[in-house]
């Protein structure tokens, strides 16, 4: 929500603590011969997830999605208070669930459940349903649980046009394809390749996105060596962590190729996961010297052999 | 349809090359023989409905982009089952414009590079079924009524319109109906309308306001003065 317009009280952290919202429960599933099937959230870093599947086999593409998430607000009348509320208690606010994937052109609002004041009653329980067939989704879904004007009475200070959003609970980015890594991975089985090769299309910094179609990672699961990757499992094995301080190393030489260093570091990106915005973090998260490949490899195998054990 | 893709730096290279050799008709995967000829009739019909050629495609150009668009749209989404997801990625759009049917991109936009690859929002045919997509009102004649009167300002107007979170359909499918029920021709008109709801989409949710998305747009072409009561005849 965009604080340049807010000209009224909105749900703030302090509001979110005091109100005592909770997640109880996620449940998500998918239907595979007429059986619910469970997938699992993996947290990847914080609001963010990877979706996992013991079975391996969900796409969004070729499975529907069932998402339902149980939620408690237990003193929903703190919302109303005049001090640090956000409405008056005439007024009657509404939660809603707001879905969005940005590559399927997907953003959606939904009413879940309206709070009105009630002193005899402060908790509140309720229910989110999601549902979506195969093909509608792809990348990443995003999830927020939105708090938003229904109706409003006499409001000086208050948000007073009915769908104002006045902010959000929770929300959560769920990775539905590629694992979230630090940059895409994919597996493939093919004899005729090595272990490992990296694939580098783009073409726009600015504009391409740092996405499987763009720059990959290719671990070939044929090689007499992949069982040394350890893919399956969280640890990182040593040649694992050699390959991927190559990999970064490739891309950056291949970056400063395309396009030059002061202007890869000085450019105000839109997106934040254009190609030459990762390029931009990652020099100066490496602290990468690229006056040769050798300078920019033995400066990210620095890095990385500190930070992964 | 297992929907084969280009990614855009190979789209570069195959753009580069037909460029230079000025061959628009290449040949496609065997998988995309039917479809190409699909592709075609329909062009040729829109061309053969507008009684025009192909020279004169520029000139009746929207025209051509939401009478094509609809074929386009049915015999991608009806016949050939493209989901959203498979739309939403542009590498299946590249090679469909590059190795399918660069010719009919050419009498279009002659040889643009955002055209045929490198912008996924001017993309011509990912353009085209995206404004579909967001304009489909129950039925092909009546999709087809309510775009008529619209310009390639409109699609602009629309399809640039994504966002960091995706395109709100509901919200872009009443609006372009309202647009024709309203009759609203002016295009200054109608771009004050997007800008202002762009503005509104800031603090507001479409989707929460009483009364809804109908009673939501209602009041954006309210705002600037449109008279709602002015019905258009059918």
């Amino acid at each position: 929500m965009s604080n340049l317009l807010e000209s009224f009280p909105t749900l703030n952290n302090s509001l979110i603590e005091k109100s005592g919202f909770k997640v109880n429960e996620i449940k998500i599933d998918y239907l595979k011969d007429n059986t619910a099937r469970k997938l699992v959230l993996t947290p990847i870093e914080e609001n963010e997830y990877f979706l996992d599947d013991e079975f391996g086999t969900w796409t969004p593409l070729e499975n529907n999605l069932n998402i339902n998430m149980k939620c408690t607000i237990l003193d929903k009348n703190i919302l109303f208070n005049e001090e640090y509320g956000v409405a008056n208690k005439n007024s009657s606010l509404g939660i809603a669930v707001n879905y969005y994937c940005r590559k399927t052109n997907k953003n959606i609002s939904k009413k879940i459940v309206e709070i009105k004041y009630d002193e005899n009653e402060p908790k509140l329980n309720f229910d989110i349903n999601l549902s979506f067939n195969k093909g509608e989704l792809a990348n990443k879904l995003g999830i927020k649980l939105i708090l938003y004007v229904d109706k409003s009475f006499e409001n000086d200070i208050f948000a007073n046009s009915s769908g104002s959003i006045l902010g959000v609970y929770r929300k959560l980015e769920i990775y539905i394809e590629g694992r979230g890594s630090l940059f895409p991975i994919k597996i493939i089985e093919d004899k005729s390749q090595p272990l490992w090769f990296a694939e580098f299309n783009f073409i726009d910094i600015n504009e391409d996105l740092f996405e499987e179609s763009n720059i990959c990672l290719y671990l070939n699961k044929a090689h007499k060596d992949f069982k040394w990757l350890n893919t399956e499992r969280a640890t990182i094995t040593p040649l694992m962590r050699e390959i991927i301080s190559e990999f970064i190393a490739l891309f950056i030489e291949d970056i400063i190729k395309k396009e030059n260093i002061e202007n890869i570091c000085s450019f105000d990106y839109e997106e934040e996961q254009a190609i030459g915005n990762v390029a931009k973090y990652w020099l100066k998260f490496f602290n990468i010297k690229v006056n040769s490949f050798y300078d920019i490899l033995h400066s990210v195998k620095t890095t990385v052999d500190t930070l992964i054990d | 349809m297992n929907w084969l893709k280009l990614n855009k730096a190979k789209s570069k290279i195959c753009f580069e090359e037909m460029n230079k050799s000025n061959n628009f008709n290449p040949d496609c995967d065997e998988s995309y023989k039917e479809f190409k000829i699909d592709i075609l009739k329909e062009f040729y019909e829109t061309l053969k409905e507008l009684n025009i050629r192909e020279e004169d495609v520029k000139v009746k150009a929207y025209e051509v982009d939401y009478i094509f668009g609809i074929k386009l749209y049915k015999l991608l989404t009806y016949k050939y089952c493209m989901s959203e997801n498979e739309a939403g990625n542009d590498d299946i759009w590249r090679y469909i414009q590059l190795k399918v049917c660069p010719q009919i991109i050419k009498y279009r936009y002659g040889i643009s590079e955002d055209r045929y690859y490198k912008m996924p929002t001017r993309m011509w045919l990912e353009t085209l079924w995206w404004y579909v997509f967001l304009g489909w009102r129950d039925s092909e004649e009546n999709t087809k009524e309510i775009l008529k009167g619209n310009t390639t300002d409109t699609i602009l107007n629309i399809i640039d319109r994504t966002g960091r979170y995706g395109y709100r359909k509901d919200l872009f499918n009443e609006i372009l109906y309202k647009k024709y029920l309203y009759n609203v021709t002016d295009r200054d008109q109608f771009r004050k309308i997007m800008t202002l709801n762009t503005m509104k989409l800031q603090v507001i949710d479409p989707y929460l306001v009483n009364g809804g998305i109908q009673e939501y747009v209602d009041e954006l072409f309210k705002e600037n003065g449109v008279k709602i009561n002015e019905f258009r005849r059918s």
